[in-house]
């Protein structure tokens, strides 16, 4: 039997016709519900983790390294004395610790940027993103070297050369398998972040873009099996936004064994930015968590981060998709009296120091 | 989020309170109804519809075509969202695929149509319900073009399978 379209038309105006949508009488326009929060119970602490992914979210949430420096680390995320000296929380730090069923793995290294560094304008970013039919997302962006070294302060697992370009990357687990590399290619800076793709796979993508970058035909390379999504400038609200960044910062595991991360920023961005913050991410959603704009975004590794707007800066928690609202709840709970002790003591161990900024406006794809 | 902070949202922002409101007006019921299509879900159509709108108020005013935009943007929601959840929805929709007694062709028809893997669901209603050329498909579900053709025909099959059986 062979369908005739007017039988699936039929079928479905029928299924709208049963569906009995109410759609004559437009309702407002509003926000879903918040999400669902719960909280967990605790679980034992298991190992403390090297701060690898501390420094990956940084990079990560300072605007995955798009054309600018946002969080500067020692070469090699410091020496060993630094790692293994011990370290107070901060206020924020302290806080998570209080959080139900999260189990303390890391903090942030002590400050990593000399606090004379000056706050610099990076060079506007050029951004394209591409996604593959399967929800994969490779993002590159590249912009000219400013010759200040902040490719290479973001020395998280070292610098190689590859074709001539010396590359420093970074594997971060935390934000869905998420990698990110920097590389300076002659007289430009690229950056690669790539999603749902193994490191092996993100290193086979990313270096026929750093062989274009040398050829002067950036512009011109698509891996194979992705299409673009989006080509433009850098819209990250991180480039819209001047920072002069403090951060705190805490890892932590949960149920499941699940790793959290939090991340406060003093950045203070406008809700209606979150949204051009996660063009990486598979999908994203506006919420509210007890009364803060929010965005969730996930993708398909069942990871999940959510960008909380406060007035007074940003957090960025992720976690498993089905418990990140119940760690969100529990920030915004917490931080209300910590986070004005924070503000006097930004300096104190447990804080990331970093600067960042550019200025960049563009309307993303849907 | 109130509606009163959307406002606010929407001044602080510059688009003009009329003419979002009557894109909302204009376009809800068919993006409703092509967000119900994909999901097969009243609740979760409105929302996405709902959402789409929320998502474009920040940068309404550089939208040059708010009509392919937000039917882009809920078509690619609509999709993400069933994707995400396939597995649910196909066990569910296998068990309402199941042949009815007394059900009318059209009726359960519509039930393949929704037991079809999310892909080929939407590749159908955009095809059918919304008249997409192959190109309008493939940008709209991110997949290559000379993808369409086969999962367009993977989905007939399957839906000629269903009412044969």
């Amino acid at each position: 039997m062979t369908l005739h379209p007017e039988q699936i038309r039929a079928a479905l105006d029928h299924a709208l016709d049963a569906a009995d949508l109410d759609v004559t009488a437009p309702p407002h326009l509003e926000a879903p519900p918040p999400a669902r929060v719960h909280l967990h119970g605790s679980r034992p602490m298991p190992a403390r983790r090297r701060s690898l992914a501390v420094a990956a979210t940084v990079l990560v949430a300072a605007g995955l390294g798009l054309g600018i420096a946002a969080v500067a680390s020692q070469p090699h995320g410091g020496s060993p004395a630094d790692r293994a000296a011990p370290r107070s929380p901060g206020p924020v730090v302290a806080a998570a610790l209080d959080t139900p069923g999260l189990v303390l793995l890391d903090t942030a290294d002590p400050p990593v940027t000399p606090a004379d560094a000056p706050t610099r304008i990076a060079p506007k970013a050029h951004l394209r993103v591409f996604r593959s039919s399967d929800g994969r997302t490779v993002a590159v962006a590249d912009r000219a070297a400013d010759g200040d070294g902040s490719l290479d302060r973001v020395a998280l697992e070292g610098q190689r050369s590859v074709e001539g370009a010396e590359v420093t990357s970074a594997y971060n687990g935390d934000l869905g398998s998420l990698d990110v590399s920097g590389w300076r290619a002659g007289d430009r800076q690229v950056r690669v972040a790539t999603r749902g793709l193994s490191s092996q796979e993100h290193d086979a993508v990313v270096r026929p873009f750093v062989a274009a970058s040398l050829a002067d035909s950036l512009a011109e390379h698509i891996p194979e099996g992705f299409t673009e999504q989006y080509d433009g400038p850098d819209e990250n609200p991180f480039s819209l936004v001047r920072l002069g960044t403090e951060a705190d910062y805490v890892a932590g595991q949960g149920d499941d064994d699940e790793r959290v991360s939090i991340l406060r920023l003093d950045a203070v961005i406008d809700a209606e930015q979150l949204d051009r913050y996660a063009w990486y991410w598979t999908s994203n959603r506006p919420t509210v968590i007890d009364g803060v704009p929010a965005l969730m975004a996930a993708d398909p590794s069942g990871r999940a981060s959510l960008y909380l707007a406060r007035p007074d800066g940003m957090v960025i928690i992720s976690a498993a998709a089905a418990d990140v609202a119940d760690y969100a709840r529990s920030v915004v709970l917490l931080d209300a009296a910590g986070w004005a002790a924070h503000q006097a003591t930004a300096k104190a161990p447990g804080s990331i120091h970093g600067t960042a900024d550019a200025t960049t406006q563009a309307t993303p794809p849907p | 989020m109130a509606s009163d902070q959307i406002i606010a949202r929407e001044r602080a922002v510059g688009p003009d309170d009329d003419d979002v409101a009557a894109t909302y007006e204009r376009l809800r019921p068919g993006l409703t109804r092509v967000a119900y299509l994909l999901t097969f879900d009243a609740h979760d159509a409105h929302d996405v519809v709902q959402e789409c709108f929320l998502a474009a108020l920040p940068r309404w005013n550089a939208i040059d075509d708010h009509d392919a935009y937000l039917r882009r943007a809920v078509t690619n929601r609509a999709y993400t969202a069933i994707r995400d959840r396939s597995r649910r929805l196909d066990k569910d929709r296998r068990h309402h695929a199941e042949r009815r007694s007394g059900a009318g062709e059209a009726e359960y028809l519509a039930d393949a149509i929704a037991a079809l893997p999310p892909k080929e669901r939407a590749v159908v209603v955009l095809r059918y319900h919304l008249d997409c050329s192959t190109a309008e498909i493939a940008a709209a579900l991110e997949m290559r073009p000379g993808s369409v053709g086969p999962t367009l025909t993977r989905a007939l099959r399957r839906l000629e399978e269903a009412i044969t059986s």
